[in-house]
């Protein structure tokens, strides 16, 4: 056997009969036999080292309560929504009294306000009567 | 099915999926750490590069297959290329001066393991890097060489070409540097 081929063996981990018979024939494939093979213990040692581990930082979506987050609208709407100003005291005022009319009661439409959520199919309506 | 139901379905979705991430980051973490530290030679490299895997992983919950392990092996091994192709200019210039052989030390003691690893580590970083992969995957990770192959996407003949190339290229490194 060529010392070519017994290096193509070893370095393959494929130790036969005719690679030991030229291994005792020759010192130099014997050194890179041993070679070869610390460094096999080696590598495999590698994989037993112990390593830091890894802080993974992953962006994760923040899951907001769709409830949640109309009740905060519900809320933010309703500070902005006018106030009606307080009714004066009737200090000094003259009732006047006149007779009563009949009138149809006028059909009005309460105010709608529709809140949209962060969940696409969540809408809450809002109804006040005036 | 209802806008309710489709909210419950994706709510059950995203707990189930993170807490599938959360169990394979604790399952690979080391592995992937391990390996991407074999391809780079830095540490802090490697845990930028694990990062990176885990963010990969995180997007892509829904399409890894069957096999998260070999996925993880490939990814990292991609992450790493990149990171290296992008490194490579940099260390070029970096390059520190490496110690020379000590003629005095006896050829006939064999090196202690942990200075044994230690050149190996080094010898890795000298490696092209299809070899250092393939040769990191089969003989750190103990994979087979069809393993490999799958991870790398080559032919079993390619694999076991790098590493003999690869195991012996190593060799002459460390006995270089003895």
């Amino acid at each position: 056997m060529k010392c070519q081929d017994c290096e193509t063996f070893l370095a393959e981990g494929e130790i036969s009969a005719i690679v030991q018979e030229h291994l005792r024939e020759c010192p130099e494939c014997r050194a890179l036999g041993r070679e070869l093979a610390a460094n096999a213990a080696a590598l495999e040692s590698l994989r037993n080292e112990e390593l830091p581990k890894v802080a993974v930082k992953i962006p994760r979506r923040k899951h907001v309560c769709p409830w949640v987050a109309a009740a905060a609208a519900m809320f933010a709407v309703a500070l902005l929504l006018p106030r009606r100003p307080p009714e004066k005291p009737l200090v000094g005022s003259r009732v006047v009294v006149q007779p009563a009319r009949l009138t149809r009661p006028q059909k009005v439409e309460p105010l709608k306000i529709k809140m949209l959520t962060p969940d696409p199919d969540v809408v809450i309506y809002w109804l006040i009567d005036n | 099915m209802t806008a309710g139901d489709l909210a419950l379905t994706t709510f059950a979705k995203d707990a189930f999926n993170g807490q599938t991430f959360d169990g394979l980051v604790a399952a690979h973490e080391r592995m992937v750490l391990r390996v991407a530290y074999r391809l780079l030679g830095r540490l802090e490299d490697a845990q930028d590069a694990a990062q990176e895997v885990f963010l990969r992983l995180f997007r892509n919950l829904d399409r890894i297959g069957a096999d998260p392990k070999a996925w993880l092996y490939r990814v990292t091994v991609n992450v790493c290329n990149d990171h290296h192709r992008r490194r490579k200019a940099a260390l070029e210039r970096d390059s520190r001066p490496r110690p020379e052989a000590d003629s005095a030390l006896d050829p006939e003691r064999a090196l202690a393991l942990e200075e044994r690893k230690r050149l190996v580590t080094e010898g890795l970083q000298m490696l092209p890097g299809r070899e250092r992969a393939a040769v990191v995957l089969r003989d750190i990770e103990g994979l087979s060489t069809a393993e490999v192959a799958g991870i790398l996407g080559v032919e079993e003949v390619t694999v076991r070409s790098q590493v003999f190339s690869a195991r012996l290229k190593l060799a002459k490194y460390v006995r270089s540097r003895q």
